[in-house]
C-alpha cells in the first residue's frame, strides 16, 4: 500500500539543525496494523504526519499506491489525503461549536456526497460506535472515552482504507483505552489499513507489527505470529 | 455544505460574543454612515425627476471667466437674452422660457409683506408639469396674472380656492391669481435653501417695477435667474451645446464675454447639484464623500483585524477540516461566507438605523430623502456583498495558509504571525481617526477665531434695516436724500439709538460691486480693482472706523455725494488696502489723489481721494482683506442702526414705529448684524459640525476595535505573562510590556496623521486672512489626546491581566 524509501526529516531553524527522521524504510501492506513505538522524541509523530501527508519529508522517497508523492503540493495530497486516510488524534480534535453528528460527518462533508447519503453515513457508524444516543451533543459534554469514540467514527466514516492513529488512547483512562483498542483491532479485521502510534506496550499488542524507533532511526520491525 | 458554514459561523458569533459585538457595531455605524452619504448624494442629484419629460429639460450654465475674479467658477444661471434668440433661432427647441426672481411687496387688503416672486415666460407652465388645484397651463398668459402654490394660498388668502383674488404688487399695480398649483416637491431646484419658489408672475410684467428688458440683459446673472429649455425627444444635450456654442459666439460681445467664458447646456437634474457646487467654496459632496470613504475604510479595518486576529483561534478547526480533506478553496469560501454573514448582519442594523434618523434628517435639513428598498437593493447587496468580501478575504487568506499539521499545532497562533500587517493595520485606522479629530480642533480654532476677528465690527449692537425706499423713484435723489434724513432724525430721537447710516452694503455680506481704476485718464491697461461702497457719512461712526488723514465726506459738499449720470468728479475715502494696492505709501500722500474711473459706456468719472480710513475687511467672514473706496451715495437702502449695549430687545418696536411713520404702505424688514453674521458664518460652523460628527465616530470605531483587538493579544499573551510573574515581574512592568506593543503603531500612525492633518488644515486656513498661528501646537494636542486615549484603551486590559493570578495564567492554553 505505501512505501517509504530511506526518508528523511531535518528541522531547520536559524542555528539548529534537527533531524527527526533519519532514513526510514518501511513497507506497509494494506491490511496491516502497525504499532509505531519509541521515546519522546524519536520521530515517531513526525513520521506519521508524513505517512499521513500533512507533512512533507525533506528527503527520500515515499510511495503511496506506486505514487511517490513525496514532493507533492498541498492541494494535490490534499485530495490524495481526502480519498485514502483517516485519522485519529490522542487530543480528539472535534469541533467545538460542532455537536457529535455534524463533526463526524464533516468527514463527508468535502467529499461531495449527498445530504442524505451522509446522513445515513453517520447514522449508521453513530449505531456501529454506540454513541447515537449522543448525536446532538457537543463535544464539550462528553467524556474523554466518548470523544475518542466520535473521533474514530469520523475516522472511518469516510471508508478510507487507511487510518492512521497518533496515541488515540493517551488522553483515556485504562478501560476506555482498551475500549478504543478493540475498536481499532475490528475495524482492522474487516479490512482497515492501520497505523498506531503508541507509547503503551499493552495497546502496541493489539497490533499485527509493532515498529520502534530511536532517535529517527528505524530500530526494530517485529511482525508478531498471529 | 454552507448550511454547515452558516451554522459554524453563527455558533463562533455566539461563542465570542464581545466580539462579535464590536465586529458588527463597527461595521454597521461604518456602513450607516456610507449609505447615508451615498443616499444622500444621490438625493442631491436626483432632484426634479417628477416633471414629466424631465428628461428633455436644460437648464443653461455659465462658466465665468477667471480673470474676474468671482468667488464662484459657474453658476445655474444664464443672461436673459438667450432666450429671445433662442426661440428666434432654433426652431428644433420646443420652449424656452426664463425665470427673474424679485422680492416686493405683496398688498392684500391693506396688509403688506416683502414675498419671493419668480417672474417667468408664460410658456414655463408648459415645459413644467406643475398639478393644477385651480385654473390650468394658460395661467400666466394675462400680463396681471399670478400663480400661486396652495401653501402659498393658504398663507397669504386664508384658502387654497384663491383665483380671482387680487394683490397690489409694490404698492402700485394689481395683480390677479389666476391658478393655484400643488405645493412642488421639496426635492426641487425650486426649493433651495436660499428659499422656495410659491409665486410666479409673467416676466413681462417685471418692467413695471424693474428697467428689465424683455429683448432681455447680457450681464443678468444671478441665482434663480434661469433660462429652461425644452427639447424634443430626439435631441440631446450635446446637440444643445453645440447650438448654444453658436448663439454665444455670435451673439455675445466681447465686453460681455469678458465675464462669462462658456455656457453649456445642463440637465434639469443637476439643477439643484449645481448649487451645491456654486455656495461655500468647497464641494460639500466631495467632503461627505471623503470623509464617509475613512469611516468605511477605518470600519472595514477594524473588522479585518479583529477577525484576522480572531481567526487565529480558529486554526485548529482549520487543521481538522484539512485533515478532513478540505481544499484551501473551500476553506476560503468558509471564511467568506462568515464575513459576508457578519457584514450582513452589519448591514441590517445599519439599515435599521439609517430607518431612524433619515427622519429625524429630512425634519432638520427640509428634505425629503427617502429609503427606496426597491431600487437600493442591488446597490445595498453589492454593497453587503463587497464589505463582505473585503473585510474578510486577509483573515481568510491568513487562517487558510498554514499547513494543517501546523494548524493543528496552533502553530499560527503562538507565532509572531502577521504582526507587521496587522500593526499597519492598526496604525492606519488610527491615523484617519487622529487626521479627524486634528482637523476638527483645527477648524474650530480658527472657526473661534474669525468669530472674534470679526468683533472688529460691533455687530452685538446694530440692527441693520432693508428695502429703504424701495418704492421711490432711484433718479430723484432729492426726494431719497430727503427720506434717508428724515429717518435718521427720526431714529436718532429713539432713547437707546447712538448712531445711524445708510449704506449699500452691510459687514459679511458676500456681493459687492466693483470699480475698475486707473491713476491716469483714459488709461485703460494699469488698472487696479477696487470694491465701492456707498455710504452716509455718519457710517464711520456707527462702525468705529477710524481715519488716518484728510476729512470725513460730507452731504453738504457737492463733489462729495453721487448722482447717478450727473457726477463727473466725485470725493471718496479709500481704505488702507486700497493704498497698497494703488501703490501709495503713506495716508498723508494719498490726499487729493486723482483716480479714473475705466468703465466703458459711461462718462469718464473722476475722483478724488479726500480722506483715508483704517478697514482692514469687510465681506464676508473669513477676514478677507480688501480694497474699498467709500462714497456718499442717498440711493442707499440700508439702513445701520447702532444703539447702547443691551437695548436690542425693545429697540425692534421702537424702530418698527418709526418705520410706519415715513413709509406707511411698505412693511419693514430687518435683522440684527449678529444674525447676518451668523447666517453667512453656518457654512464654516456647518462644515466643522460635520467634521466633529465623522471624526467623534471615527473615533469610537477605531477606540472599539482598539480594545477589541487588546483584549485578543492580552489573552494571547497570557501564558507568557503569567511566566513573567512567577519570574518577578511586577503588574507595572508586565502592562507596560503590553501597552508598548500597540504603541509602536499608534505612534508612527499618529505621526502620518499629523502630517496630512498639517496640509489639510493649512489648505482650511487659507480660506482666512487671519490665521491662528498656534495650528501645530493644536495638532500635537490632537496627536497626545490619541495617544493618551490609545493607552487608556489598551492598559485597561493590559492592567487586568498583569493583576491576575499567575498560575490562571499559565493553566492557559
Amino acid at each position: 500500500m505505501l512505501k517509504l524509501h530511506n526518508l528523511s526529516k531535518v528541522y531547520r531553524t536559524e542555528e539548529v539543525e534537527t533531524v527527526a527522521l533519519n532514513g526510514v524504510d518501511i513497507e506497509i501492506q494494506r491490511g496491516d496494523f502497525v504499532a509505531m513505538m519509541g521515546p519522546s522524541g524519536c520521530g515517531k509523530s513526525t513520521l506519521l504526519n508524513i505517512i499521513g501527508m500533512l507533512d512533507n519529508p525533506t528527503g527520500g522517497d515515499y510511495f503511496f499506491f506506486d505514487e511517490n508523492i513525496a514532493n507533492y503540493s498541498e492541494s494535490k495530497l490534499s485530495e490524495l489525503r481526502k480519498k485514502n486516510i483517516g485519522f485519529i488524534f490522542q487530543s480528539f480534535n472535534l469541533i467545538d461549536e460542532l455537536n457529535v453528528q455534524e463533526n463526524i460527518e464533516l468527514a463527508l462533508l468535502y467529499h461531495k456526497i449527498p445530504s442524505g447519503e451522509r446522513k445515513r453515513r453517520v447514522a449508521e457508524v453513530m449505531d456501529r460506535m454506540g454513541i447515537a444516543h449522543r448525536a446532538k451533543h457537543m463535544p464539550g459534554q462528553l467524556s474523554g472515552g466518548q470523544q475518542q469514540r466520535v473521533a474514530v467514527a469520523r475516522a472511518v466514516v469516510g471508508d478510507q482504507p487507511l487510518i492512521l492513529a497518533d496515541e488515540p488512547t493517551g488522553n483515556l483512562d485504562s478501560a476506555h483505552g482498551q475500549e478504543v483498542m478493540e475498536l481499532l483491532q475490528s475495524l482492522n479485521a474487516e479490512g482497515t489499513t492501520i497505523v498506531m502510534v503508541t507509547h503503551s506496550p499493552s495497546h502496541a499488542d493489539y497490533a499485527k507489527r509493532t515498529i520502534n524507533l530511536l532517535d529517527g532511526h528505524l530500530v526494530t520491525d517485529n511482525i508478531r505470529a498471529a | 455544505m454552507y448550511w454547515n458554514y452558516l451554522k459554524i459561523a453563527l455558533r463562533n458569533l455566539r461563542k465570542n460574543k464581545l466580539f462579535a459585538v464590536i465586529n458588527i457595531i463597527g461595521l454597521a455605524i461604518g456602513l450607516t454612515i456610507y449609505v447615508f452619504v451615498s443616499l444622500l448624494i444621490e438625493y442631491e442629484k436626483n432632484h426634479d425627476l417628477f416633471f414629466e419629460n424631465n428628461e428633455n429639460i436644460y437648464t443653461i450654465m455659465s462658466v465665468f471667466n477667471s480673470g474676474m475674479d468671482l468667488p464662484f467658477d459657474q453658476m445655474n444661471s444664464a443672461s436673459s437674452a438667450y432666450a429671445p434668440i433662442i426661440d428666434a433661432e432654433l426652431a428644433d427647441v420646443e420652449s424656452v422660457a426664463r425665470t427673474r426672481s424679485a422680492k416686493l411687496t405683496v398688498n392684500i387688503n391693506g396688509n403688506s409683506q416683502f414675498e419671493r416672486i419668480t417672474f417667468a415666460d408664460p410658456v414655463l407652465l408648459n415645459i413644467f408639469s406643475f398639478e393644477y388645484l385651480y385654473g390650468d397651463r394658460k395661467a400666466l398668459e394675462n400680463p396681471d396674472a399670478l400663480v400661486v402654490t396652495e401653501a402659498a394660498a393658504i398663507r397669504l388668502f386664508g384658502t387654497a380656492d384663491a383665483v380671482g383674488q387680487v394683490v397690489l404688487l409694490n404698492n402700485q399695480e394689481s395683480f390677479q391669481v389666476t391658478a393655484i398649483i400643488k405645493d412642488i416637491p421639496l426635492n426641487s431646484h425650486f426649493n433651495t435653501t436660499s428659499g422656495k419658489t410659491q409665486i410666479f408672475a409673467p416676466i413681462g410684467s417685471l418692467q413695471l417695477f424693474t428697467d428689465f428688458d424683455f429683448n432681455g440683459r447680457w450681464r443678468d446673472i444671478w441665482n434663480g435667474n434661469i433660462t429652461y429649455i425644452q427639447l424634443p425627444s430626439n435631441l440631446d444635450s450635446d446637440w444643445l451645446d453645440i447650438q448654444l456654442e453658436s448663439i454665444y459666439q455670435r451673439h455675445v460681445s466681447d465686453y460681455n464675454k469678458g465675464l462669462v467664458s462658456s455656457i453649456h447646456a445642463q440637465p434639469l437634474w443637476r439643477a439643484n447639484y449645481s448649487n451645491w457646487e456654486t455656495v461655500g467654496g468647497v464641494s460639500i459632496d466631495l467632503v461627505f464623500s471623503v470623509l464617509s470613504l475613512l469611516i468605511i475604510t477605518i470600519a472595514c479595518i477594524n473588522y479585518t483585524n479583529l477577525a484576522a486576529a480572531q481567526s487565529l483561534g480558529r486554526s485548529r478547526e482549520v487543521g481538522i477540516r484539512k485533515t478532513m480533506g478540505a481544499s484551501r478553496t473551500e476553506l476560503l469560501c468558509q471564511f467568506l461566507v462568515e464575513s459576508i454573514l457578519v457584514s450582513a448582519v452589519a448591514m441590517i442594523i445599519a439599515i435599521t438605523i439609517l430607518e431612524l434618523i433619515i427622519p429625524l434628517f429630512n425634519n432638520a435639513t427640509n428634505k425629503v430623502m427617502q429609503f427606496k428598498y426597491l431600487e437600493t437593493m442591488p446597490w445595498l447587496l453589492g454593497t453587503t456583498l463587497a464589505a463582505g468580501l473585503v473585510t474578510g478575504i486577509y483573515p481568510s487568506w491568513l487562517i487558510t495558509k498554514v499547513t494543517p499539521i501546523d494548524a493543528l499545532r496552533d502553530v499560527a497562533r503562538k507565532g509572531k504571525y502577521s504582526t507587521a500587517i496587522r500593526e499597519f493595520m492598526i496604525g492606519l485606522q488610527f491615523s484617519i481617526s487622529t487626521f479627524l479629530i486634528a482637523a476638527v480642533v483645527v477648524v474650530y480654532a480658527q472657526n473661534e477665531k474669525a468669530k472674534e476677528d470679526n468683533h472688529l465690527f460691533p455687530r452685538q449692537e446694530v440692527y441693520v434695516l432693508n428695502n429703504i425706499n424701495s418704492n421711490e423713484d432711484k433718479d430723484n435723489v432729492d426726494l431719497l436724500q430727503l427720506k434717508l434724513d428724515l429717518l435718521q432724525n427720526e431714529l436718532n430721537a429713539i432713547p437707546n439709538v447712538k448712531k445711524v447710516a445708510f449704506s449699500n452694503l452691510v459687514p459679511y455680506s458676500n456681493s459687492y460691486p466693483t470699480q475698475v481704476i486707473s491713476t491716469v485718464a483714459g488709461d485703460t491697461t494699469n488698472t487696479v480693482k477696487i470694491n465701492q461702497l456707498g455710504i452716509t457719512p455718519s457710517f464711520f461712526d456707527v462702525y468705529d472706523i477710524p481715519l488716518l488723514a484728510g476729512r470725513h465726506l460730507n452731504g453738504n459738499i457737492s463733489n462729495d455725494k453721487y448722482h447717478y449720470n450727473v457726477s463727473k468728479t466725485l470725493n471718496i475715502i479709500l481704505n488702507d488696502q486700497a493704498l497698497d494696492k494703488l501703490g501709495i505709501e503713506t495716508p498723508e500722500q494719498a490726499i487729493n489723489t486723482r483716480l479714473y474711473s475705466t468703465k466703458k459706456r459711461t462718462v469718464l468719472r473722476e475722483y478724488v481721494v479726500v480722506g483715508v480710513a483704517s478697514m482692514p475687511s469687510f465681506i464676508g467672514v473669513t477676514g478677507e482683506k480688501t480694497a474699498w473706496f467709500f462714497y456718499v451715495d442717498p440711493t442707499s437702502s440700508l439702513g445701520s442702526i447702532r444703539f447702547m449695549d443691551g437695548s436690542d430687545a425693545a429697540i425692534v418696536d421702537d424702530i418698527k414705529s418709526v418705520w410706519k411713520k415715513i413709509f406707511p404702505a411698505e412693511p419693514m424688514e430687518g435683522e440684527f448684524l449678529s444674525g447676518i453674521f451668523n447666517e453667512n458664518f453656518k457654512f464654516f460652523v456647518f462644515l466643522n459640525a460635520i467634521l466633529a460628527g465623522f471624526s467623534l465616530i471615527a473615533l469610537i470605531i477605531a477606540m472599539v476595535g482598539l480594545f477589541g483587538l487588546s483584549a485578543f493579544i492580552a489573552a494571547q499573551r497570557t501564558k507568557e505573562v503569567g511566566m513573567r510573574k512567577v519570574l518577578g515581574a511586577s503588574s507595572i512592568q508586565i502592562s507596560k510590556l503590553l501597552i508598548w506593543q500597540f504603541s509602536k503603531p499608534v505612534l508612527w500612525a499618529v505621526v502620518s496623521a499629523l502630517m496630512f492633518a498639517f496640509f489639510a488644515s493649512n489648505k482650511y486656513l487659507q480660506y482666512f486672512s487671519d490665521r491662528i498661528e498656534y495650528s501645530i501646537l493644536l495638532l500635537l494636542l490632537a496627536g497626545i489626546f490619541s495617544v493618551v486615549l490609545g493607552w487608556i484603551t489598551v492598559g485597561a486590559h493590559a492592567y487586568k491581566l498583569a493583576r491576575e493570578n499567575p498560575i490562571i495564567a499559565l493553566r492557559h492554553e
